[in-house]
């Protein structure tokens, strides 16, 4: 059996933007430490967002028309929430349906038993 | 939860504010970040300053550096290589076909291949991406520079009091448009107790310009502006005596002599 604190970089790299997308699209808008700590609680601490992909991510996203923001100012800082734009909206649905079909294709890659989740 | 005070924040800001370009905008979130760390561990019983310490552990100088130059990357640098690349392309394209005596003869096929490729790639990345701004550089007034307090230490007119001017005013009467000095994206606009209605614009990584005391304002939070383009009206609103534009141009979070940006006249 796999036990593994934190899964490697390179698959949370290859999902982030999938996950951001997915995430605002069920919760609306949120911002970055909220995301991290909304990931760390769902995955049980196996999926770990770090401010090193998560922000440059975000701001990416942004700059493709994909999310947009409101700032808000709490306790004397300056709050930044993300939320997605209408092409964003769609943006989500066309890469979640594309992990869908690839988790299959991996499965039958990697020969996995038909019972593995 | 308790939120950290003033202080406490003033100190994690210091922190952040390390690197050789500092981007603003990424400085806030990691701030808000790093303060949200910091008061979940103080919640389960931690003080500030251990809390603070393993916050640090996590959020290195490095990797702070490092995030900044990642979100430098896809935010400014990428889009302006992009343009460049586009720029020659179009420029090497449009010169091999404008020009096709200048060169030896088989350079006319070769001119009609380019011309195929070239566009096709390049165009829609040339539309879309907007080369970097330039600071402001035009005044605030449409040829309205009555200067009625500079940049510096002064004595407040409203609070009467040694306090540090941030920015220039200008005297013009009520309602004389306001233009935008460079292009750029509205950060604020809304009402607020000191400044009266007041519009921020951010320009680029580095600058913002802020607008004060107005009477109406014209335009709405993301917006995006061009230099000269009317923001809103001169007015009286917050803690002014007369009508009059306060205008400040903020360098890497830090107000600067506006003087500096006006055109020498």
């Amino acid at each position: 059996m796999y036990i593994c604190p934190m899964y490697s970089r390179e698959l949370v790299k290859g999902t982030l933007q999938t996950v951001i997308l997915r995430l605002l699209r069920e919760r609306g808008r949120m911002y970055g430490y909220e995301m991290t700590q909304y990931v760390k609680e769902v995955s049980a601490g196996k999926y770990q967002l770090t401010e090193g992909s998560l922000y440059p991510t975000l701001h990416k996203l942004e700059k493709q028309g994909l999310l947009g923001t409101e700032k808000e100012q709490i306790g004397g800082r300056t709050r930044k929430y993300y939320r997605l734009t209408e092409k964003g909206k769609v943006a989500a649905g066309s890469r979640i349906d594309e992990f869908k079909d690839f988790l299959q294709t991996m499965q039958r890659i990697l020969d996995l038993k038909p019972d593995v989740k | 939860m308790k939120q950290l005070d003033e202080t406490q924040l003033h100190d994690l800001a210091d922190y952040l504010r390390i690197g050789l370009r500092r981007y603003e905008p990424l400085q806030e979130e990691l701030l808000d970040h790093l303060a949200c760390m910091i008061e979940e561990k103080m919640a389960s019983g931690m003080d500030f300053k251990t809390a603070k310490s393993e916050a640090l552990e996590y959020f290195t100088k490095d990797e702070v550096q490092r995030t900044e130059g990642k979100t430098l990357y896809f935010v400014h640098t990428k889009p302006v290589l992009m343009k460049i690349f586009s720029l020659l392309g179009i420029t090497i394209a449009l010169g091999i076909i404008v020009f096709p005596d200048k060169e030896q003869e088989p350079k006319p096929e070769f001119a009609a291949t380019v011309e195929v490729v070239e566009p096709e790639l390049i165009a829609p990345n040339f539309l879309e991406f907007a080369l970097p701004t330039d600071p402001p550089d035009i005044a605030p007034l449409n040829g309205n520079h009555h200067i009625t307090s500079g940049y510096g230490m002064r004595v407040h007119p409203v609070f009467n009091k040694k306090m540090l001017h941030r920015g220039m005013d200008f005297k013009a009467p009520l309602g004389t448009p306001i233009l935008a000095t460079a292009d750029g994206t509205i950060e604020f606009a809304d009402d607020e107790p000191n400044y009266g209605l007041k519009i921020v614009i951010q320009h680029d990584g580095q600058y913002k310009s802020l607008y004060a005391h107005m009477s109406e304002i014209k335009v709405a939070v993301g917006e995006k502006v061009t230099k000269g383009t009317v923001i809103g009206l001169v007015g009286n609103s917050g803690k002014s005596t007369a009508p009059h534009l306060h205008y400040e141009i903020i360098k890497d979070g830090k107000a600067v002599n506006p003087a500096e940006y006006l055109p020498k006249s």
